[in-house]
């Protein structure tokens, strides 16, 4: 049953991105599904995201400048403040070590099944990518998730898409898609349970790791 | 012997606990003002310090939100023209930069060589400003800044300026913001935290210290945290300490005087009066006692009278309660009585009927060999009993069984029983009647009052009444008018002693006076009207 609703829901969902805009569709397709060359987004699997990332890293710190040692900590820490001086209050920004967490409270929640980012979400991708450029020495890792509603396969590739919507906006607002790897974590990692409505909602999100770029 | 050394060990002992005790308290007093002092003194210095830290924090964070609104070119000549000024005008500001993410692009100030990139900001506040507080990091040259950025601007503070303490005074102080170390004085000085120290001002004996710690909380906490040795403080509060040493001293050497005195003045009184019995210097004075129907002078009340070395003379009023105290009563009735026999034992000889009458405390009448000795006395002098009264206070009867016992033994023997005093005690006519008495006397309190009006002079009528009932001769004390006696007079009282008529005599006098005859006044005056 539930599955049926899903497949149909999805149908139509691409039925009224079909009818709303062409070109849209098509420039998301490009961003989304071009993987062959280097400027694109890199989509990481989730079961060899550490290694892949670590990769990814090398190759940028290879083609571009990095961080000495010595000022990862001090850049980080005005770049978390830089955060903190343009955020809106939906903006959490947390610190892990030399990662900054950047978590939009609800406004990168989407609803069920879809990908489609909310207006006041776009508004916030929007500032973000400004100071994104500015502190260009970090790898910014894009998570997607999914409440645990319907298949496994079919929530990886929702969450995916989820990170793309993300991934659009800030490449559009001048960010090296170099820079960005998209991960989809299906629901492997809800943030709170999904037995209520309200927490299905939250779990149904995009998150954003600041990694920073250090030379070794 | 007993009261003397009452006397002595209670002055020793209230002497040592006063003098503990002012000189203690005395001590106790100034070691806290003095405290107090160094807490206001401290306290003072701590708010002025942490107000002025305050403003210097908030003043630069204005500042540099100032410098990301400037519309000059970044790096341009007008734009370090702005920092410069903005440096200069702050004397605690050694540098300001302008940064594009980590990288310092221009500047004014001393780090033209030196970039602060530490590795972790103590905080990052909600706004947006960072902020690393004085570390090994954030050192140039020997000493270690405080930085501030917000948006693309830094700066850099000096914290010694903020802990500007002037003269010291060899106290070791120290400025925390926001929970962490900011600046100390001297440089490095090891204090400690804030949180571990009570607000105000305490005394670390352990260490030997003055620790005290004032928080200023109003926008930024910061806490102050000052240091001393206690020697210190001592040296600061030496002169004052001494000086209050020296008064409470002074203070207590006045307490010792004082003591001293009352004590040889109580230890002098009881002796002296014990030395005036030996050389015979308590001696009877002779009140008359007139009949004033017969104008007859019938008899005395002697009353004791103390001549002191100065020649003056001294009531029992004042050495009777000596006495009781010190119980010599017993020796001073018979000193009076001694005195009377040889004074006046010629003259009761001749003069059958004539009485003296003699006061006798509770004490008299608790010695068991009273009456032998008084009958011994008089019987040696050839003397009739009659002839020796004695009055006895409502008190000595009330007091005691045995003393009743006595008394009834005496009028007995022959010696007419007085009661002194009556009314002003508990005695009520039923109580009167079970004893056998001769005479009562009409207290002199109940004499002033006739025709006063006051509430006494009704119950002199009822006295008067009592005692006639009761067939009691009455004796008036105290008169001295005209007025009185014809009221007496009047009420059917006849004998009367009192200065109308005398005062207490010598026995010279009283036996001249004795002899003369009287004109009866109440007669003369009765002639008159």
């Amino acid at each position: 049953m539930k599955s049926i609703s899903r497949s149909r829901l999805i149908i139509l969902s691409l039925l009224f991105i079909g009818l709303t805009g062409c070109d849209e569709l098509a420039k998301r397709k490009e961003i989304w599904f071009d993987n062959s060359k280097n400027s694109t987004v890199t989509i990481v699997k989730p079961q060899n995201a550490e290694k892949e990332i670590a990769g990814i890293k090398q190759r940028l710190l290879r083609n571009g400048s990095g961080l000495g040692q010595s000022e990862v900590g001090y850049y980080q820490d005005i770049q978390q403040a830089k955060f903190q001086k343009i955020s809106s209050k939906n903006l959490t920004i947390k610190r892990e070590g030399n990662l900054i967490l950047l978590n939009l409270q609800g406004q990168l929640n989407f609803e069920m099944d879809s990908a489609r980012l909310s207006q006041s979400a776009y508004q916030s991708m929007v500032s973000i990518s400004r100071v994104l450029n500015e502190y260009s020495k970090t790898l910014i890792v894009i998570e997607g998730h999914t409440d645990n509603q319907g298949q496994a396969n079919v929530n990886q590739h929702l969450s995916e898409q989820r990170g793309l919507s993300v991934a659009d906006v800030l490449v559009r607002h001048g960010v090296d898609p170099k820079r960005l790897v998209v991960i989809g974590r299906g629901s492997s990692k809800p943030v709170t349970t999904n037995d209520t409505r309200e927490g299905q909602a939250m779990n149904r999100r995009v998150e954003l790791y600041l990694d920073p770029l250090v030379k070794h | 012997m007993k009261h003397r050394e009452q006397v002595i060990f209670l002055a020793l002992l209230l002497g040592l606990l006063g003098s503990v005790v002012l000189f203690g308290s005395f001590i106790w007093l100034l070691w806290h003002a003095s405290l107090q002092k160094e807490e206001n003194y401290i306290g003072g210095l701590a708010s002025v310090l942490g107000e002025r830290t305050e403003k210097i924090l908030l003043d630069t964070r204005d500042m540099l939100a100032g410098f990301d609104d400037l519309k000059t070119t970044r790096c341009s000549k007008a734009h370090l023209k702005a920092l410069q000024d903005a440096a200069i005008a702050r004397p605690y500001i050694r540098s300001i930069g302008y940064w594009r993410a980590e990288k310092r692009v221009c500047g004014v100030g001393l780090l033209a060589t030196t970039r602060l990139t530490p590795d972790h900001a103590d905080r990052i506040y909600p706004s947006g400003v960072i902020a690393w507080w004085p570390s090994k990091q954030t050192e140039v040259g020997g000493v270690q800044l405080f930085l501030m950025r917000y948006g693309e601007h830094d700066v850099a503070i000096d914290p010694r300026s903020l802990l500007d303490l002037g003269p010291t005074q060899q106290r070791q102080a120290g400025l925390w913001v926001e929970g962490l170390p900011m600046a100390s004085t001297p440089w490095g000085a090891e204090l400690p935290k804030p949180d571990s120290i009570p607000v105000g001002l305490t005394i670390d004996s352990v260490h030997q210290k003055l620790v005290s710690r004032f928080s200023h909380n109003d926008i930024i906490p910061i806490d102050i945290v000052a240091i001393e040795p206690i020697t210190n403080f001592w040296h600061r509060y030496a002169r004052t300490l001494i000086i209050g040493a020296g008064a409470g001293l002074a203070l207590v050497i006045a307490w010792l005087y004082v003591i001293f005195k009352i004590s040889r003045n109580q230890l002098s009184v009881a002796t002296q009066l014990r030395q005036a019995l030996a050389r015979r210097k308590i001696k009877p004075k002779y009140q008359p006692v007139v009949d004033i129907v017969t104008g007859d002078c019938i008899g005395a009340e002697a009353l004791a009278r103390w001549e002191r070395h100065d020649g003056k003379q001294t009531g029992p009023n004042v050495f009777i309660p000596v006495a009781e105290e010190a119980g010599l009563v017993p020796q001073i009735t018979s000193a009076v009585i001694e005195a009377v026999i040889k004074d006046l034992g010629n003259l009761l000889q001749q003069k059958p009927g004539f009485g003296i009458s003699i006061n006798l405390s509770p004490e008299d009448l608790e010695k068991d060999d009273f009456h032998d000795t008084l009958a011994a006395s008089l019987q040696a002098a050839n003397l009739e009993n009659q002839s020796i009264k004695l009055e006895i206070t409502e008190r000595a009867l009330v007091n005691s069984d045995a003393a009743r016992g006595v008394i009834s033994e005496l009028r007995r023997s022959g010696h007419q029983i007085a009661i002194d005093d009556f009314g002003t005690g508990y005695s009520s006519l039923s109580y009167l009647e079970s004893f056998e008495l001769d005479i009562l006397k009409i207290d002199k309190s109940f004499v002033d009052a006739i025709n006063t009006g006051s509430a006494t002079s009704n119950v002199i009528d009822h006295v008067i009444e009592m005692a006639k009932s009761l067939g009691l001769e009455i004796i008036a004390e105290g008169v001295e008018t005209q007025d009185q006696l014809s009221w007496l007079h009047e009420r059917g009282v006849r004998y009367v002693q009192g200065y109308i008529f005398s005062k207490p005599l010598s026995a010279r006098e009283f036996i001249a006076y004795s002899g003369k005859p009287h004109q009866t006044y109440i007669t003369s005056r009765s002639t008159h009207e």
